[in-house]
């Protein structure tokens, strides 16, 4: 769960904006896709309201995605009505207004998320499987709503800024053309609140008022992270951001919550909500000294004192752990690396033989390698003829051909010669299938007696050859099986040391769809389905699927036929992981119900459903063995570890005994047990021999077989029955509910101040201050935003979006006034070696400038959209002599554009790491020049143009692209990045300045900040510079890494990685001409000494490479430059800085102040003329930006 | 008529919906406590608070003020103004408030012997500023805050035709085309129903290129302009009678001279500028206010400023509208949310 930071947000809508109608689609929160499909209604409380989806389609109907949350919506609804009050009392802070509750039911991924000022809370009903792995037995909607609402009434009464305002924006840019140098500055002021306060709060405010606790799966984050020397150092978990390696998220919200628990037994219970009552009284850079303002003790030092209780502490458990016998077996592994450990002995000494300093490049190094080999690996399986194993790894599903018997934790070791060969050919012939979203965290299980297994996928695997071209025409990609054909294809070549090199056959993917689509079927019926497990006769297929915030139990043939729900919950009862009986008759799973984990058995048929067991322990991930007897992963000792229950003597054996949690058990053929440990470095599948089994007898720790004889513990079936037969009472919201209104309910507007200051002229004080406003409805199908800014050139603007139906739909509208002064440079002798004769003389010019748009955007998928604009503008002037604003020039324009973009998500990166964006722009223009001054025409290239149409097209290559390491180790750590962006553009006739390309130096103060799409290009000349119609420019850039991982705060300022790049980019401007002088075509000069034809057919376009552009006086435009990019924060909010040096190779010229000192030298040109007298020399230019990203 | 019939209608039913909860937004509820009662609030507004003040102001001049301080009369010219502005402050912080202000002006100039009727008007010079409070407390109310203050030069500033003279000017200008910056100091004290404030203010005004001045040698290039740096006091007294705010206010100003000429290259752009003589001068107003606290969420108030010394104000403070000699009328309406 994540708390957005509403302030990136508002910086999208202003780049959006800014970019006027052709703005890049702006999306939701959520999802990338709209469902028209769906009914949305509310059901409103005291304190409350609560907005869930129904489809407008019943199944029935035809649809098969059918959607209700309504029992999501009762009981969240209940769930908050119980927790308000408790949580206002926490921090004796009670809301008076409603809180809105959106449940999101259209994806299988988790989602949860809050933006207090905005009282809105966003959650999904359908949390997936590995988030109980993380946070242990929850009740999903109590456990999210809370951790949420917690949210909602801490950071509110947290807040020293008031909540109507999301952050202030203050902003500076200097531009020095002399010089030739740019710099800017951005702060953005907001709520300081750190990331271990704000989540690991959350978690703990929910358990003060009693709707969490600290779990066995918390401590183990928590035990591992510490002794394996990986918590986050007082720096690190300040903030959210770039968190460094696996875990260190989840680390964020567990510290935290382990420190708040800390500081209540030595403060007492309301610690954690006193700081956010000093906070709500002036607002710091620092937040971390309300710390000692409320305790008395500096956070650094409660910091060292809490991180060492905990070392003693889990010393301790360690100690005690490897007294009894440590029990783990080792990583059940392929790629035999260094550092794989094939005993507990071979870890620890792994581990010391890092460098002892915390923050060492080789620890570091050390930590990346092991993470390297997965971090949510889970599920090692065998099948049940031994022949194939397979597992949930780092990538996705693996499976692959190897005798157990060889693995290095069951060989030992002395495995044999050869074995390493066997090993690397089982690994390299792996067939790897890539998961994504709502199939992570769930299983798959093989088919007996086939090469087969059927997995958990999603629907649009199916897509095509090609699935980033298909269209996705539903905005639906659920959880849907899959029999996968495990066909062994082999490819071999050479080593180079002479042996055998198999190719791994992972699946080709394109946008992270697996693209071989020969290899699997889907089963149909299947929908937002989890963790199947295969008939003994491999027939059919039993797995979970999920409804309306349940799970319930389903068997299904392969071919999707005799579909039948073993169970029938509606009242969010989870069920997890199931397995068959060895004879088929039966099945076993965990269920999460009231609160309680338990194990359950079911006939196949649907009949019998009887708890296995019934006790205090969260049970978990049942494997009934072909012995006859169930494994399973519980936490009786605080540690989860796998045991044995024999059904046929009751006794429950303990047969791992590990320090970080066991889970997942697999018993192989061979009576091995496969399973999955957690530990600091991820979840890691791992093989433990029968032989080393702890066999300790543990049956007096839990309660199976209610009616055995001797049997230590006992439970009363009659409980178990009430249990399964209790309805929670949520009649009382049915009364509530209404259908939410088309216009929506629209949640208080939030405002950004911004203050800027830009130097745009030589008298231009350039400062001005405003406001930007964003609003939007709860389920997000309206949003508003506008921005005013006042000052000597104010501005307005409006947008809003409509996301009802498919596409989205947006207008929007702005007007500008700016005022600018010029000057002009008069010789008298037209000779500029003598100066005597020189004069300025300065003029002022009032500009306004009306746009109104309106767009349309597709997405096509989650990688393409295609989007269809239009906007009218006008340009106006206000000389001396005019009383109004005196029309210049107007238009309209008409386009159409397409993009693919596999980048998301990196724009704010020092280093993406890989992938590529496209982007194709077609446009068709209406342009009138109507000046009253220039009788409604004006001249451009040699021709006077009044009303004219063009067409236009405008295509861009970005690519980012891994500089491959050939397998050495230290050149794939390096990380380093090779950048290609090409951009080409063309206007099928001359235009006017207005309607040309314009290429040069771009600052992010500008233009926005931008990883994928980079500034860089032409950066060795002014902004705006080049001129032309035809447009043709390549950039290369190599990027690679200074410092990374510095994670140092130095007060309010929190530093990450410094990265350089050196490239450079050649192209240019291509334009019209006018006749050559003297030439055959005639022309006449006008009165600003300009060449024009009186034939425009006269006016010749200039041929890319073969002509010399006339306006910047070259073939080839060409720069280099040298760019150091920090990634930090300030204030907790990013602050990208960068320096950027740039050279330009070539003397250009071009209109208007072309050497950027305010002074137009004219004495050639004379005035009017577009052209200037001036050139910009070759030379440097210097880019300077903190806080303005790169 | 028809306007105030409309403006009380509308005050009406703001009023009774301001507190219902209702309306197409959701409300923010968690804002500092705000009194109702004038004589009670600080001089910045509380931390959540939204502040929208729609004012106007109606002056007629009929006479201006000399350089030596004299009154003189026209006999024919009138000229009218009428300024709308509507200003928003917000209370960011415990510590801090936003303000900002944009006027709309109407002028117009009148002489029937002369057979003179111009009108203009224009968006007038928006200001923005900050305050920040030093000492803050409750009861009795004192009040001390630091202010800061930006005006941009945004309003028009071409005279429109002013070639042939004065006699053929088609348009006014409503600014100096250049930005002010000022700091200041405001305190509060209240003392049972009866409140001081006091205010001081620097106000610095930068120079720059103007639409309005042409230097003479080529007559199309244009002139620069530094208007002279203002120090602004003002003392109000008032008392609480019941929902009633009766206070009176007195307010002096002193002004540095005005400097015109061209720009001259290099990093001090005013060395071409020449003093304009007797350009500086002094004023004093009186100003007499009447504000009624309907509730939190609404004021009405009216004022009148009454300018009794003056030197000259009609040289360049363009942009307050007020160069003439004569009384000026206003009122307001506070909304808050």
């Amino acid at each position: 769960m994540r708390l957005m930071n509403s302030f990136l947000r508002f910086s999208v809508v202003t780049a959006a904006l800014a970019a006027s109608a052709e703005s890049a689609y702006a999306g939701k929160f959520s999802f990338p896709y709209h469902h028209p499909d769906l009914e949305w209604y509310t059901i409103e409380t005291e304190h409350f309201m609560v907005h869930y989806p129904i489809s407008k389609r019943t199944r029935e109907q035809g649809n098969d995605h059918y959607i209700d949350a309504e029992f999501m919506a009762k009981r969240s609804a209940k769930v908050a009505e119980e927790m308000w009050e408790p949580m206002c009392s926490e921090f004796n802070y009670y809301l008076t207004e409603k809180v809105h509750i959106v449940l999101l039911d259209q994806s299988d991924d988790l989602e949860g998320f809050t933006i207090p000022a905005w009282n809105w809370i966003e959650i999904s009903g359908n949390p997936g499987g590995y988030f109980y792995r993380m946070r242990g037995r929850m009740e999903w909607f109590s456990d999210v709503l809370v951790h949420e609402f917690a949210h909602v009434v801490s950071l509110k009464r947290n807040a020293p800024i008031s909540e109507g305002v999301g952050a202030i924006s203050i902003g500076a840019m200097y531009g020095d053309g002399i010089r030739d140098m740019d710099s800017a500055a951005e702060i953005t002021i907001q709520d300081t609140d750190p990331f271990w306060w704000t989540e690991g709060g959350a978690e703990y405010w929910s358990d003060n008022t009693g709707y969490n606790w600290w779990t066995s799966a918390r401590d183990a984050n928590l035990r591992t992270t510490v002794l394996e020397d990986r918590l986050l150092t007082f720096d690190e978990w300040i903030t959210r951001i770039e968190k460094r390696d696996w875990g260190d998220g989840e680390r964020g919200y567990q510290q935290g919550y382990s420190f708040a628990l800390y500081l209540r037994e030595r403060f007492g219970d309301k610690t954690y909500a006193e700081f956010s009552k000093a906070s709500s009284k002036r607002w710091r850079a620092n937040w971390e000294t309300i710390v000692e303002a409320v305790t008395g003790v500096p956070a650094k030092t409660l910091y060292d004192d809490w991180a060492a209780y905990l070392k003693v502490k889990y010393t301790a458990k360690y100690e005690e752990i490897k007294a009894q016998g440590e029990v783990t077996g080792g990583e059940l592994e392929f790629n035999t690396g260094k550092w794989v450990a094939k005993t507990p002995e071979e870890r620890d000494e792994w581990l010391e033989q890092k460098a002892t300093k915390r923050k060492s490049r080789k620890k570091a190094d050390a930590e990346d390698a092991k993470e390297r080999t997965g971090t949510w690996d889970f599920y090692p399986k065998s099948s049940d003829d031994g022949k194939w194993i397979g597992e949930h790894s780092a990538y996705g599903f693996r499976f692959t051909q190897v005798p157990e018997e060889i693995l290095p934790p069951i060989a030992g070791a002395d495995p044999g010669a050869g074995t390493e060969d066997v090993l690397r050919k089982a690994y390299e012939t792996a067939y790897l299938m890539p998961t994504r979203g709502s199939n992570f965290g769930h299983s798959y299980d093989f088919v007996p007696g086939a090469d087969k297994v059927v997995v958990s996928g999603n629907e649009d695997m199916h897509k095509g050859a090609l699935p980033s071209l298909h269209f996705e025409t539903d905005g639906y990609d659920w959880g849907q099986l899959y029999v996968l054909d495990l066909k062994p294809v082999e490819k071999k070549r050479k080593h180079a040391d002479g042996k055998e090199l198999y190719q791994t056959l992972e699946a080709k993917t394109v946008g992270g769809y697996p693209m071989d689509e020969w290899r699997y079927t889907a089963i149909p019926n299947t929908q937002r389905s989890a963790d199947p497990a295969v008939s003994p006769d491999g027939g059919t297929v039993a797995y979970m699927e999920y409804a309306d915030g349940t799970l319930n139990l389903v068997t299904i043939s392969l071919d999707g036929s005799n579909k039948r729900y073993l169970t029938n919950f509606n009242d969010g009862t989870w069920l997890q992981n199931v397995d068959w009986s060895p004879d088929g008759t039966q099945l076993v799973f965990s269920m999460i119900r009231n609160f309680r984990q338990d194990l359950y058995i079911i006939n196949a048929d649907g009949t019998g459903l009887t708890a296995l067991n019934r006790d205090e322990w969260e049970d978990q991930d049942p494997h009934w063995g072909k012995d006859g007897n169930i494994y399973f992963s519980s936490e009786p000792t605080g540690i989860f570890n796998i045991f044995r229950y024999e059904p046929a003597t009751g006794k429950v054996t303990q047969l791992t005994n590990t320090i970080g949690g066991a889970e997942c058990p697999w018993i192989t053929p061979q009576g091995n047990l496969f399973y999955t440990n957690f530990t600091a470095h991820g979840w890691k599948n791992y093989a433990l021999p029968k032989s080393d089994f702890l066999e300790k007898d543990v049956t007096g720790l839990f309660a199976f077989n209610p009616t055995a004889e001797g049997a230590p513990r006992k439970f009363d079936p009659a409980e178990v029955a009430a249990d399964l037969a209790y309805v929670e009472d949520l009649s009382s919201f049915e009364a509530n509910k209404e259908k939410y209104p088309a216009l929506g309910k629209w949640m208080s507007p939030t405002a950004v101040p911004i203050i800027r200051f830009d130097n745009d002229s030589m008298s231009n004080f350039g400062l001005s201050m405003g406001v930007q406003v964003y609003a939007q409805d709860f389920v997000e199908d309206h949003t508003l935003f506008g921005i005013a800014m006042l000052g000597e050139d104010p501005y307005v603007a409006f947008g809003y979006e409509n996301h009802s139906w498919h596409p989205t739909f947006r207008v929007s509208g702005q007007h500008m006034e700016v005022k600018t002064d010029y000057a002009f440079l008069l010789d008298d002798d037209d000779d500029l070696a003598t100066t005597d004769d020189q004069s300025v003389f300065e003029g002022k010019q009032n500009t306004s400038i009306n746009v109104l748009a309106g767009g349309i955007d597709y997405p096509i998928n989650h990688s393409m959209q295609l989007g269809a604009y239009g906007f009218g503008y006008q340009y106006a002037f206000r000389g001396s002599s005019d009383k109004k604003f005196e029309p210049y020039v107007q238009g309209v324009l008409g386009g159409l554009n397409w993009s693919f973009s596999n980048v998301g998500g990196q724009a704010y990166s020092a280093n993406p790491r890989g992938g590529r964006v496209l982007s194709l722009d077609y446009s068709h223009g209406f342009t009138d020049v109507v000046y009253k001054a220039y009788n409604g025409r004006d001249t451009d290239d040699g021709q006077v143009l009044d009303k004219y149409q063009y067409n236009k097209v405008e295509g861009r290559w970005t690519e980012h692209i891994p500089v491959p390491s050939f397998g050495i180790d230290s050149l794939r750590k390096a990380r380093h990045t090779l950048l290609v962006d090409v951009q080409g553009g063309f206007v099928d006739r001359n235009v006017h300045f207005y309607d040309e390309f314009r290429g040069g130096g771009q600052h992010p103060f500008y233009v926005g900040a931008d990883a994928i799409l980079p500034n860089g290009s032409f950066a060795g000349y002014p902004r705006a510079s080049l001129v032309g119609e035809t447009m043709l420019m390549a950039s290369l850039a190599y990027r690679f890494p200074i410092a990374r991982q510095i994670n140092k705060k130095i007060g309010p300022l929190y530093i990450y990685d410094v990265y350089a790049q050196f490239g450079g980019t050649t192209g240019n401007f291509w334009s019209f001409r006018a006749p050559e002088e003297g030439g055959n075509s005639p022309y006449y000069y006008d009165g600003s000494g300009q060449r024009v034809a009186y034939d425009p057919k006269d006016v010749r376009r200039e041929i890319p490479f073969l002509d010399k552009a006339y306006k910047n006086g070259n073939y080839l435009v060409t720069d280099a430059n040298l760019e150091v990019r920090v990634s930090a924060t300030l204030f907790n909010a990013i602050w990208n800085s960068f320096v950027r040096l740039a050279w330009g190779f070539n003397e250009i010229g071009g209109v208007g102040d072309v050497n950027g000192d305010d002074i137009q030298d004219t004495t050639e040109t004379g005035f009017g003329n577009s052209l200037s007298s001036e050139t910009e020399k070759p030379g440097p230019r210097l880019y300077i930006g903190f806080g303005t990203g790169w | 008529m028809r306007f105030v019939v409309m403006f009380a209608t509308f005050l009406l039913g703001y009023a009774q919906t301001a507190h219902a909860g209702g309306g197409p937004f959701s409300a923010k509820a968690m804002r500092e406590s705000f009194s109702t009662r004038e004589v009670d609030r600080s001089l910045l507004l509380p931390k959540g608070w939204l502040e929208l003040s729609l004012g106007f102001d109606y002056k007629l001049g009929v006479g201006a003020w000399g350089a030596d301080g004299s009154r003189q009369k026209w006999e024919d010219a009138r000229w009218h103004y009428m300024t709308e502005r509507a200003t928003l402050r917000y209370g960011l912080g415990p510590r801090v408030e936003l303000w900002a202000e944009i006027p709309v002006h109407q002028a117009r100039l009148v002489n029937e012997p002369l057979g003179t009727d111009i009108k203009d008007w224009s968006m007038g010079d928006p200001r923005f500023g900050a305050k920040f409070n030093l000492i803050s407390r409750d009861v009795p109310r004192t009040s001390f805050v630091l202010e800061f203050g930006y005006k941009g030069p945004a309003a028009k500033e071409s005279p429109a035709n002013y070639i042939g003279g004065p006699n053929n000017v088609t348009g006014f200008v409503f600014t100096t085309g250049t930005p002010d910056l000022s700091v200041g100091l405001g305190a509060k004290q209240q003392v049972g129903p009866v409140g001081f404030t006091g205010h001081v203010a620097y106000v610095h005004r930068f120079s720059g290129v103007v639409q309005y001045l042409v230097e003479l040698e080529n007559n199309q290039f244009l002139g620069r302009i530094k208007p002279g740096d203002q120090v602004k006091a003002d003392l109000d007294v008032g008392v609480q009678l019941g929902p009633v705010w009766l206070h009176t206010a007195g307010k002096v100003e002193w002004r540095d001279v005005t400097r015109i000429g061209t720009s001259s290259r290099g990093s001090s752009p005013n060395s071409n500028t020449d003093v304009v003589a007797e350009s500086d001068g002094t004023a004093f107003d009186v100003s007499p206010g009447i504000v009624l606290n309907l509730s939190r969420g609404v004021d009405v108030s009216g004022y009148a400023n009454i300018p009794l010394v003056g030197e000259d104000l009609q040289f360049f403070p363009i942009e307050d509208l007020h160069p003439t000699r004569g009384p000026t009328f206003g009122g307001a309406v506070e909304l808050r949310y």
